[in-house]
């Protein structure tokens, strides 16, 4: 059976899209990308390739530190909203319904 | 399972069974909202330093870790050289600027502990002697940026104010330290130049590019010159009134008072007031006339200096001046207007006057954004370079070699 990756818009998903860009920090973090992170004082480095990491792992990390914990907060308090929401009656919809 | 039991399970819960994609929608926007509601106030606490470990008492650890990167730089000729290509790369002038602010993070740290001042000598006398060398055989250019040979400078024989105050004021905190014979002549001559160049323009304000003199270094070469006073008894007092009473009234930006930072001998303003100028105007200013020099940093503060959410930064101008993003200010995040520039100078300026709120929500952001990264009790920030590194350095750990030369007076 195939396992169904969770939609965007739900806790799960908030879930998964945070593991994703944790697990994209940590892989250019262990990469040494840091290094080349200079060009956000405006230190050019001599190899282009250093300023596109530099600034690859800028995004990342702004991302992993303010992004991360939004959607990991996000996902708690969707789910809390769903647990305190009333539940109207009808019928069940099928899984793997619309995202 | 009926429906709403259905919904209450954690898978449910997690894949938002039974909600309509409209509402789903509304919840994820909702919940996300709140989110950042919560996460973004709060971001700041995580980055929050313990001030007593950047500015404890002394030399505080972090400081200590910063210099030990430094003097690793001075003791490593490959890592030294990769630096300096790097920073030459994109301005010369930071190559320069870098062991200025060394130099005198140095002569404070050796004063902070004078049972270690000789570990602080050596590397300030390598650091001196090189520059003097560089400086004798590859000439005054070799320190500007490449715009300086595009015209003459006006006076004659050619100096730039940036190079002869920088040196002066390397050469002046080395001996405020402990003495040295060697640089006594190299400083009393070095004073004379800057004296006549200075005396020399209608401004009582000398060039550092052709016809473009710059707050930054004036104010600079007059730290020197005070310094000097301290050292060998002279007394540049009323040259430092009439140069007050001159630059207090024609070379200030009359929307925010703050003193421009680029004009022409004649007293035409380049730049306004700019964040990567007058905080260290204001700190070099604090030796040479303390009130006015506090006036100028409450002003830039008020003017340039934000804290927002708990992170402090410093715009490069003022919302009254529009200038242009460039090599002193560096990127300007837009919207917010943070200027990488500024914000390393502010510490400098925020240090200078005990502005600890400022302080710590600038090493706040220093800790967010600068990528700080430690290695065997070396610190350094990846996210900056040498020079700006130093700034931080000297911004801990100022402050003696400033009182010691209020303070004594040699005859």
């Amino acid at each position: 059976m195939k396992r169904r990756v969770p939609g965007p818009l739900t806790p799960a998903g908030l879930l998964l899209r945070a593991a994703l860009l944790s697990a994209l920090f940590f892989a250019v973090h262990a990469a040494g990308w840091r290094e080349y992170t200079s060009i956000i004082s405006g230190t050019t480095h001599p190899d282009r390739m250093a300023t596109v990491l530099g600034i690859a792992y800028a995004f990342f990390w702004f991302a992993f530190v303010l992004g991360v914990p939004v959607l990991v907060l996000g996902a708690g308090i969707y789910a809390l909203l769903l647990l305190l929401r009333r539940p109207r009656p009808g019928p069940l919809p099928a899984r793997g319904g619309p995202a | 399972m009926d429906l709403a039991a259905e919904r209450r399970t954690l898978g449910g819960l997690l894949e938002a069974r039974g909600v309509s994609r409209g509402r789903r929608w509304l919840l994820a926007g909702l919940s996300l909202a709140i989110a950042a509601g919560i996460w973004m106030p709060s971001t700041h606490r995580v980055f929050r330093p313990d001030l007593e470990g950047w500015l404890g008492g002394g030399i505080a650890p972090r400081a200590r870790a910063l210099a030990a990167r430094h003097l690793e730089l001075w003791t490593d000729p490959a890592l030294r050289e990769r630096e300096v290509a790097r920073m030459r790369v994109s301005n010369a002038e930071w190559d320069f600027m870098g062991r200025t602010f060394l130099v005198l993070a140095l002569a404070n740290m050796a004063l902070h502990e004078p049972s270690r001042a000789k570990e602080y000598l050596a590397p300030m006398d390598r650091i001196i002697d090189e520059t003097l060398a560089l400086e004798s055989s590859r000439g005054l250019y070799f320190f500007l940026m490449d715009y300086a040979r595009s015209a003459p400078f006006v006076r004659r024989p050619a100096r730039s104010l940036f190079v002869d105050g920088e040196i002066a004021l390397m050469l002046a905190s080395r001996r405020m330290v402990e003495e040295k014979d060697a640089y006594r002549a190299l400083l009393r001559e070095r004073a004379t130049v800057i004296l006549e160049s200075l005396e020399a323009g209608p401004f009582l304000c000398a060039e550092s590019y052709p016809d473009e003199c710059w707050m930054f270094c004036n104010a600079a070469a007059l730290a020197a010159l005070k310094l000097q006073d301290s050292l060998d008894g002279t007394d540049h007092g009323t040259f430092f009134r009439k140069w007050l009473d001159l630059a207090g009234s024609r070379l200030v930006d009359p929307r925010t008072g703050i003193l421009v930072s680029s004009f022409s001998l004649d007293g035409g303003v380049r730049d306004g007031p700019e964040g990567s100028t007058i905080w260290t105007v204001c700190h070099f200013l604090s030796l040479v006339a303390p009130a006015f020099a506090e006036d100028q940093y409450r002003r830039a503060r008020k003017e340039l200096g934000r804290d927002v959410l708990g992170f402090g930064y410093a715009l490069e101008w003022p919302r009254s001046w529009t200038g242009p993003m460039d090599v002193d200010s560096g990127p300007i995040v837009p919207l917010v207007g943070a200027s990488a520039g500024s914000s390393g100078q502010a510490l400098l300026g925020a240090a200078t006057f005990g502005d600890r709120e400022y302080l710590s929500a600038l090493l706040t952001t220093l800790g967010f954004a600068a990528m700080p990264v430690e290695s065997r009790g070396a610190l350094r920030f990846c996210a900056s370079n040498q020079v700006g590194d130093a700034v931080m350095l000297y911004a801990l750990v100022q402050g003696p070699l400033w009182r010691k030369a209020a303070e004594v007076r040699r005859p």
